[in-house]
């Protein structure tokens, strides 16, 4: 499967296609057009269910795996499309330039990619996978750990993929073609379930704030929920402001962050209990890209009960918590 | 509707934030709110000064002026200049003062991914929305646990010191379990690395380890457990329990009163709580096997509530309250010198370790010079001797930190890295300058050697940045390959310590 990409963004990291680097009047990154593509890696494994325990670094899922000889901690990023990996510990690797983008001042960098020959997470080994590498430092440093990389979306593609933040443990279901588990439908109780689709590797659900659409994306990178800070009057009734602030972010840019709670989400027929959020401006997500996102649902999100993501149903399921016998 | 809606809010607002300065009024709009269209801020008309001030804090109102309107009823000019508009709402009890999206709000600006292939809110600005949620990246607790002194709690031993740094984990049962991994400060937390050995009855791992405190927990088949016969845990910082281990390196033997009932080690390590730490009984008398951190330590034996010094233990010294107390060290004791000044009447260590503290650590006259014993675990500390009340840095010892006259003599105790420099033999300094010291640019000199240049330093558990001042330029150290960029494009080396 062919995706093509032009400059990959975590998170709220749509990708672009046919972006010309028209929109220089304001501040939002220039992006080439150059078309990009990138396979989704085809996972080995022996078993029809695989278990990845996982420790928390604050509230992102750090798993063990195997980067060619480098073994070691990586976030899972469902809001990262691919394999990243933190320049430091990766500087040996030959790397090609697949895109460019300009940033604030116009100044030109370069997306630099390379080639890795194995990827091992648990008894799954993934053959010639393509990685961004990038500097991690930050994140790194913010966590006291060596992290050697993300593990984005995917490389889980062909799974179900359960995350059980009580558990602190990731279960991985191989599917057959309707979207089944191979090693069998669970017994557990459904909560609620929620359809999702996938645009260029971003996992995104239609949903609603105080009866407004709202368009949200997923994401197990993101420890606190995020809101765009233009929504409509309607939208942000219900969301209730607690404290502002204003942050010094890269390139010394100035920026507002309200904190506050948000109640009246409603996924479908989930009605999400009350959640912290903090509001920004997200506002290169709905320029840049055609498709307009409104916020990210992450930690507070997911860790509601234990959830998974059928990326062949294409539906996010949260599940009763079994009693122990 | 709109009033349900108010109500609604109002009530959780009480709720979910107890620390707002907002009044509990039911019916009260939002202090901020921020739309596609405007964002409107409503101040309550008879806010009091301690009030006000507290709602500026909360939503950082400074640029709003707000004291002027108090005062004169009107914006000040700079805010409307800015695109403030105010609206005193008639006899409502709450001003009203919005801006139009869009007006000169150039000064905030989004967050931007400035390098490709990061999220769209970049990592090194996710850090900084994580911090502002309150949210805690790292714990070195967890990593490198930290303990003055501990005794283990079973109810099965599960954990054996087999002499030396050698310990054995064993983890009973689950026979059927397919792979049992360890994980625990001591590898990191590693989840798939440490695989233990199925033996009979369980599973088993040896791990070596230095005195101390350590956290585990096992891994079977996937699912995390902590272990189950050990009684001593603590939080993992989420919802379940680490296991602790003290790998020992003190023993207390009391076989004064071998008939005594019960007796108990009571320290300056434990507060001197009276029935927490008891001995068991031997065939001679009395035993506790502990972990005690490096140091000296004040000690006695508490037997059927009667209190006694340590009766093999010669040192005792009075508290200054009336009570003797038996003395020990744990770990190599320094023997610090000072070189001549035979003639003064009195020389004092003062540093770092004693909170510079002028006249404790008394220095004896011993032939040529002065000299004290001292027990110091490792680390890195600073010190001047006290030569009849003038400070003076120790002329024996090259490292220095810091500039003349508020230099200090550098003292490393146990350390744990060299910095090397191969070659440069014609350079006239060198200093290692990183995170550990602030990166000060004097401090940290390398000595010169026959083949380069080198400097002994402790550096803690955890990630340490740094680089090279040669000659005045900076570079990073040629013989690491690990480094990560810096802010200024040039690039620092990494190092990682592990405990």
């Amino acid at each position: 499967m062919h995706w093509l990409l032009v400059i990959i963004f975590g998170c709220l990291g749509l990708s672009v296609f046919g972006q010309t680097p028209a929109d220089t009047n304001n501040t939002i990154a220039v992006l080439w057009a150059n078309e990009r593509q990138v396979d989704d890696p085809v996972p080995q494994y022996a078993s029809n269910e695989i278990i990845l325990p996982f420790t928390l670094a604050g509230r992102l899922i750090m798993l063990e795996a195997r980067v060619d000889t480098m073994r070691g901690n990586f976030i899972l990023d469902t809001g990262a499309p691919f394999l990243v990996l933190n320049k430091s510990w990766f500087r040996k690797y030959g790397t090609m330039a697949v895109a460019q983008a300009g940033g604030i001042t116009g100044g030109i960098s370069e997306v630099m990619t390379t080639m890795v020959r194995e990827v091992q997470l648990g008894d799954i080994i993934y053959n010639q996978v393509e990685a961004d590498l990038i500097e991690l430092n930050h994140l790194e440093n913010s966590r006291g750990l060596p992290i050697f990389g993300l593990l984005g979306l995917n490389l889980f593609k062909s799974f179900e993929m359960q995350i059980d933040y009580d558990k602190q443990q990731i279960r991985l279901f191989r599917l057959d073609k309707k979207g089944k588990r191979l090693s069998g439908q669970p017994n557990d109780k459904v909560l609620e379930e929620i359809p999702f689709y996938l645009s260029n590797n971003t996992l995104l659900i239609d949903g609603e704030l105080s009866s407004v659409p709202m368009r949200f994306c997923l994401d197990s990178g993101a420890e606190v929920n995020v809101l765009h800070n233009r929504l409509p009057k309607k939208a942000m009734s219900s969301v209730i402001i607690t404290s502002r602030s204003i942050l010094t972010g890269t390139g010394n840019r100035r920026i507002e962050v309200l904190r506050g709670t948000m109640t009246g989400t409603a996924l479908h027929k989930f009605k999400v209990p009350p959640m912290p959020v903090l509001i920004t401006h997200l506002g290169n997500m709905s320029r840049a890209y055609n498709l307009r996102i409104d916020g990210m649902l992450g930690y507070d999100f997911l860790s509601i009960a234990p959830v998974s993501i059928n990326f062949v149903t294409n539906k996010i399921t949260f599940w009763e918590v079994a009693t122990q016998p | 509707m709109k009033v349900l809606i108010f109500i609604t809010l109002g009530i959780l607002h009480v709720l979910t934030v107890p620390l707002h300065a907002q009044k509990s009024d039911k019916t009260a709009p939002p202090v901020y709110a921020c739309y596609d269209e405007e964002t409107v801020i409503h101040i309550p008309k008879k806010a009091k000064k301690g009030e006000l001030d507290s709602l500026i804090e909360l939503f950082s109102l400074h640029e709003l002026r707000l004291p002027y309107l108090f005062e004169t009823g009107k914006l000040h000019d700079s805010t409307a200049l800015a695109g403030w508009n105010l609206d005193l709402q008639g006899n409502k009890p709450f001003y009203k003062i919005s801006k139009a999206s869009g007006i000169n709000d150039n000064d905030l600006q989004t967050w931007l991914p400035t390098k490709p292939g990061e999220p769209l809110i970049p990592w090194e600005d996710r850090m900084l929305i994580t911090e502002l949620a309150g949210i805690h990246g790292f714990d070195p607790a967890f990593f490198y646990p930290t303990a003055t002194y501990g005794i283990n709690k079973w109810k099965e031993v599960s954990v054996k010191h087999l002499g030396g740094n050698r310990h054995l984990f064993f983890l009973k049962g689950y026979e059927n379990a397919e792979e049992v991994f360890i994980s625990g400060s001591f590898n990191g937390w590693s989840k798939g690395q440490y695989a233990m050995t199925r033996v009979e009855g369980g599973w088993e791992y040896e791990q070596p380890l230095t005195p101390g405190k350590h956290l585990y927990k096992f891994i079977v088949d996937g699912t995390w457990i902590a272990d189950p016969n050990n009684e001593s845990r603590e939080r993992d910082g989420y919802k379940s329990f680490n296991s602790v281990y003290f790998a020992y390196n003190k023993d207390f033997v009391f076989n004064a009163l071998p008939s005594a009932n019960k007796v108990f080690l009571i320290g300056s390590f434990n507060a001197w709580r009276e029935q927490e730490l008891p001995l068991e009984k031997t065939a001679k008398g009395w035993r506790i096997r502990m972990y005690l951190a490096e140091g000296t330590h004040a000690y006695r034996f508490k037997a059927d509530k009667k209190y006694y010094l340590d009766p093999d233990n010669p040192v005792s010294l009075t508290d200054g309250e009336g009570f003797e107390n038996s003395y020990t060290s744990v770990g190599d004791s320094l023997f610090i010198k000072l070189v001549g000044f035979t003639d003064a009447a009195e020389v004092f260590l003062v540093g770092s370790f004693n909170n510079w503290n002028e006249r404790e650590l008394r220095m004896k006259k011993a032939g040529d010079g002065w000299i004290i014993p001292y027990v110091l675990g490792p680390g890195v500390y600073t010190y001047k001797f006290r030569v009849n009340g003038n400070w003076l840095t120790d002329p024996a010892n090259p490292y220095v930190w810091g500039e003349s006259p508020y230099d200090n003599s550098l003292l490393i105790v146990k350390p744990n890295h060299v910095f090397k420099l191969d070659g440069f033999a014609d350079a006239k300094h060198v200093i290692v300058s990183g995170n550990f010291n602030n990166w000060d640019e004097t401090s940290l000199k390398l000595q010169k050697t026959s083949s380069g240049w080198e400097l002994p330093y402790y550096l803690a558990p955890g990630k340490h940045t740094y680089k090279f001042i040669i000659d005045g330029v900076w570079q990073k150290d040629p013989s690491n390959k690990l480094w990560e960029q810096n802010e200024y494009d040039t690039g620092n080396s990494v190092i990682w310590k592990t405990p």
